[in-house]
């Protein structure tokens, strides 16, 4: 274990994992723009509401049909984008609802398709979609959400997922579109897979995610941590992790970790009558978790809304003194990634 | 007017639309030739040929112009029922309402126009203005507050007050553009329906118009009736909602309220029907009919000509016009309900009544619905001069001033011993809840002691014209008789009372007319009609009271009525109690006198289609503003006055009456 140099977060280092021509981007009002489409009753609001409202999935059977288009900017959290959920009875390229707007400023296309559901009818739905979406904006990132994953089996999966895949790159074949990157993922709110599906889906809109990722890499390298996510705490994404391949079971110890504290906190945290509270959070929060299998789970807070949590094995995390020296400037580097994204936004 | 409503399998969909259409002539097929018209060509079957569920006509006989075909062909303003509507939208049972090929009609025929509701608008642009505003309707995001149309003056406006904010996505909403072309009011509402999910459907009623104008300065009057019958549903739909979760526990699942118990992936089973009918979720097969009265009523108030309002291409002329017309047509309606309520009555009791009546004798209807005493009494009013009716029919507590009052079964009334009354009880005999009819039977629980011989001549001959078979033919020759007798009584009164003569002098005169002697107590009561003032909302100085001769009753008069009306009446707490809700209910609950032709009465609303009053709700509002304002000011200056004896306050109401 090292002590990180603060040298080691100079410009020259961030700038070599800018995304090539970030600052160059149309970005309005900074917010990006999730397009969530999907057929009736496939889930898409119950994915909204149980990633960023904390609805339990069991009361999402009562939530009532989306009679109109919601768009809800998402606050209170690291996560400053706003989600436009169109119903399955609309057509989302209807002129009444200026589709070019909506889809000129769209970072994401998210997909919601009802894997226990009859498929030809969404895919047909999808592919239409996705081609028009792309003729607006091809910067566009199209994810696509296999939901309802819960009540089938492994092999079931597997062959839903490939039959999706076979179709949707048929027909964008058909139109000459087969260079259009699709991501998938397989989902259900009743598990974490929806949180870790969101977490990738809000990384691609992160500017700042290769530095994040390297101030981590660097971090778990002095720290000797084994796998370290940076958690926005309110909606239990992730919005940068390390190199290391993703791991469910760690994603789920870290969610679990994040409840945990988030309620001991709003009993017992600090509470600054100044300000109103973040969840009992403020920036002295940090809480250590020690498990039966030689790990610990350690989360420390780096601002309001953005927590790092790391796994490590039991022996280093002894040498708290430089997990907190290494902590603070991992913390004072993001905090530059940061900053140097919003001067290049009022810039623009 | 269009009902809309977000389904869950078709999206946004209108379900059912009522249009008014003007009575312009009859609708020809474009290809009609002569030879047709001559009727040497036999005229071809229509192959298609909307089915017509109900037709309510208002005002026929009287101010229809428009001359039929056939008798079997009905005309139905300038709209051509053979002419197929095309609907291109997908429906289920739950967008679907009156059904692709059939309507329901309502013809009023004293404003010229036709009421056609069906499941589609009937032509091409309302089809697709409705298709648009049921669209963005269901699109909005912001809805003004249901309170919005009950702010007073002095309350702050929707946007900064504490209650601006809409209960999940009910509210009303209020858009248009110039460029649309037409301007849409509405209320968003959500109906309580146990197997749909989240248990609710959304609904929307709305009322379109090209007019920006009009809905602008109608809007709280049609919001008014919009909410109230979007409350209505909501009532029904939450009984059959509470009454399925008791009985049928095993189809429906309750509401999440007791979800707290399920654990990990346990999910409640819930047997959803997106497909259901409006007509199941409000429990009430005849609920688009029922509904189709009150869209006819919310266009009627929207059509309906203000005096106080000017619109590009109407004139104060037409305005005027109109509203003769519409007085005309409430006398008329309420001639035929004098005619058939003085066929339920017997006929001595009905000639001690109309004595009782024109002397200025007070009457009293007793009956728990308010719309029914309304009309029981407004038609005893025909029979007097507009000036010296004084109507109340929705009175709380007995009250002298007025000689035609109607109060509820519970209010207790004055004793024989202390006023000379007329007291008639309206007991219901039928109920048709559906078509909201009813029909009542008139008791005659109190007449008058006296009885005046010989039968003043007035009388004589309203009920000679009422036994005239010829009168009897149509309701307005009847009109015209009452009318006619009226006047020529009146005349007398004034020729008489421009001489101001003694009381002697006047029985004298009467003898010359070949009156008889009771005429007199007729002539004291009807002279007061030419000494009322119009109502011009000004008051009246006390050096501007006309004077009246102060002479001192003749011994030979009869012995009058025992009336004291000069002796205050200390306002006493009505013991009927029960008085929630009972507007609406009994606004809700018309009647029909006539045992012919029950017509469905519309809704709970001032501008009710089959009522008798098309302009107001309260038929005792009479267009004459000359009324006089009070009965008790007329006794006051009589010389009656000095035959009656002092009550106490302990005879006050000792008994019931």
């Amino acid at each position: 274990m090292s002590a990180m140099q603060p040298d080691q977060y100079n410009s020259e280092h961030y700038n070599n994992y800018e995304d090539p021509g970030s600052d160059e981007e149309a970005v309005g009002d900074g917010r990006p723009t999730i397009v969530i489409m999907g057929q009736k009753r496939s889930g898409k609001t119950s994915i909204r509401k149980v990633v960023f409202q904390k609805m339990s999935p069991n009361e999402t059977v009562f939530c009532e049909s989306t009679p109109r288009v919601m768009n809800e900017p998402i606050t209170g959290s690291f996560i400053n984008l706003q989600t436009i959920e169109f119903p399955g009875q609309l057509d989302a390229f209807d002129t009444a609802f200026n589709p070019k707007e909506v889809f000129s400023t769209c970072g994401a296309l998210l997909f919601v398709i009802d894997a226990q559901a009859d498929l030809p009818e969404a895919l047909r739905k999808m592919s239409a979609a996705m081609i028009r979406a792309y003729n607006i904006n091809k910067n566009i990132k199209f994810e696509v959400f296999v939901h309802k994953v819960d009540g089938l089996s492994e092999e079931t999966r597997m062959a839903t997922y490939r039959r999706i895949f076979q179709k949707v790159q048929d027909d964008l074949a058909d139109h000459t579109l087969d260079n259009i990157y699709i991501t998938y993922h397989m989902t259900s709110i009743y598990d974490h897979s929806i949180f870790e599906a969101f977490s990738k889906v809000i990384q691609k809109l992160v500017r700042q995610l290769p530095a994040l990722i390297k101030l981590l890499d660097m971090f778990n390298t002095a720290c000797s941590v084994e796998k370290s996510y940076l958690f926005d705490v309110s909606s239990k994404i992730y919005v940068a992790t390390d190199s290391n391949p993703p791991d469910l079971s760690t994603y789920e110890l870290c969610c679990d970790m994040i409840d945990i504290t988030t309620d001991l906190t709003g009993i017992y945290g600090k509470i600054d009558t100044n300000a109103p509270p973040q969840d009992g959070y403020n920036l002295e929060s940090q809480s250590v978790v020690r498990l039966k299998v030689n790990q610990v789970l350690f989360m420390k807070q780096v601002d309001k809304y953005l927590a790092l949590i790391g796994v490590m094995k039991k022996e280093p995390f002894e040498k708290k003194g430089l997990i907190d020296y290494n902590f603070q400037i991992f913390k004072n580097g993001v905090t530059a990634v940061f900053e140097i994204g919003r001067l290049a936004i009022t810039r623009h | 007017m269009a009902l809309c409503h977000f389904c869950e399998e078709h999206g946004p969909r209108v379900v059912m639309t009522t249009q008014a259409l003007k009575r312009t002539g009859i609708q020809r097929h474009a290809n009609v030739d002569e030879d047709e018209e001559k009727g040497e060509k036999k005229k071809e079957e229509p192959r298609y040929k909307m089915d017509i569920l109900s037709v309510n006509e208002f005002g026929k006989v009287d101010f229809d112009t428009i001359p039929q075909i056939t008798d079997e062909d009905v005309v139905f303003a300038s709209w051509d029922r053979t002419i197929e509507l095309v609907d291109d939208e997908s429906r289920c049972e739950a967008c679907s309402s009156v059904g692709p090929n059939a309507s329901h009609i309502a013809n009023d025929y004293l404003a010229g126009r036709s009421y056609v509701t069906t499941q589609t608008a009937i032509n091409e642009d309302a089809y697709a203005v409705t298709q648009s505003v049921c669209f963005k309707a269901h699109n909005t995001q912001n809805l003004l507050p249901l309170t919005l149309t009950s702010l007073e003056d002095d309350e702050p406006t929707p946007s900064t007050s504490e209650s601006s904010k809409t209960e999940d996505g009910e509210g009303i909403i209020f858009f248009g553009k110039a460029q649309d072309k037409y301007t849409a009011v509405g209320r968003m509402f959500a109906l309580k329906d146990a197997k749909s999910r989240g248990f609710k459907r959304r609904y929307g009623l709305l009322c379109i118009s090209q007019n920006h104008q009009l809905l602008t300065w109608k809007f709280k009057d049609i919001m008014v009736e919009v909410n109230m019958t979007a409350d209505l549903l909501k009532l029904s739909a939450e009984k059959v909602h509470d009454c399925e979760q008791e009985i049928d526990k095993d189809q429906v699942i309750r509401s999440g309220q007791v979800l707290g118990w399920i654990q990990g992936h346990e999910q409640p089973k819930i047997e959803y029907d997106t497909s259901r009918s409006f007509t199941k979720i409000v429990g009430n097969e005849e609920a688009f009919f029922t509904l189709h009265r009150d869209c006819v009523s919310i266009l009627q108030i929207l059509l309906k000509p203000d005096a106080t309002m000017k619109f590009d291409g109407m004139s104060n002329l037409s305005v005027s016009r109109y509203v003769e017309r519409a007085a005309e047509a409430m006398a008329i309606a309420a001639t035929e309900d004098f005619a058939v309520i003085s066929k339920k009555i017997e006929q001595p009791e009905l000639k001690a009544i109309l004595i009782h009546l024109v002397r200025g004798g007070q009457m009293i209807c007793q009956c728990d619905y308010a719309p029914v005493r309304s009309k029981f009494l407004f038609a005893f009013s025909v029979l007097l001069p507009n000036t010296l009716v004084d109507i109340a029919s929705d009175q709380r507590k007995y009250c002298i001033e007025k000689n035609l009052l109607g109060v509820d079964e519970c209010v207790p009334l004055p004793t024989p011993e202390q006023y000379d009354l007329v007291i008639i009880k309206l007991v219901k005999t039928y109920e048709n809840e559906c078509y909201g009819v009813a029909d009542f039977d008139v008791n005659v629980v109190r007449l008058p002691e006296e009885q005046l011989e010989p039968v003043p001549s007035v009388v004589s001959k309203y009920l000679g014209a009422l036994e005239n078979e010829i009168a009897h033919t149509t309701t307005s020759i009847l009109h015209k008789a009452l009318t006619t007798i009226k006047e020529e009584f009146m005349t007398l009164v004034t020729s008489i009372s421009s001489t101001y003569p003694t009381t002697a002098r006047i029985a004298a005169l009467l003898k010359v007319h070949s009156k008889p002697v009771t005429d007199l107590h007729v002539y004291q009561f009807w002279k007061l009609a030419k000494l009322r003032v119009p109502r011009n909302g000004k008051l009246i100085s006390i050096s501007e009271e006309p004077s009246f001769p102060s002479k001192p009753i003749q011994d030979d008069l009869p012995t009058t009525r025992k009336v004291s009306a000069s002796i205050p009446i200390p306002a006493r707490k009505s013991v009927c109690e029960d008085d929630v809700g009972f507007s609406t209910l009994s606004s809700s609950m018309p009647s029909v006198f006539s045992s012919t032709n029950s017509l469905p009465i519309g809704t709970p609303s001032t501008g009710s289609f089959a009522q008798t009053s098309p302009l107001s709700s309260n038929p005792s509002s009479a267009p004459d503003s000359s009324r006089r304002g009070s009965f008790l000011n007329s006794v006051e200056n009589s010389e009656v006055l000095d035959q009656c004896r002092p009550v106490s306050d302990d005879d006050l109401f000792a008994t019931s009456g």
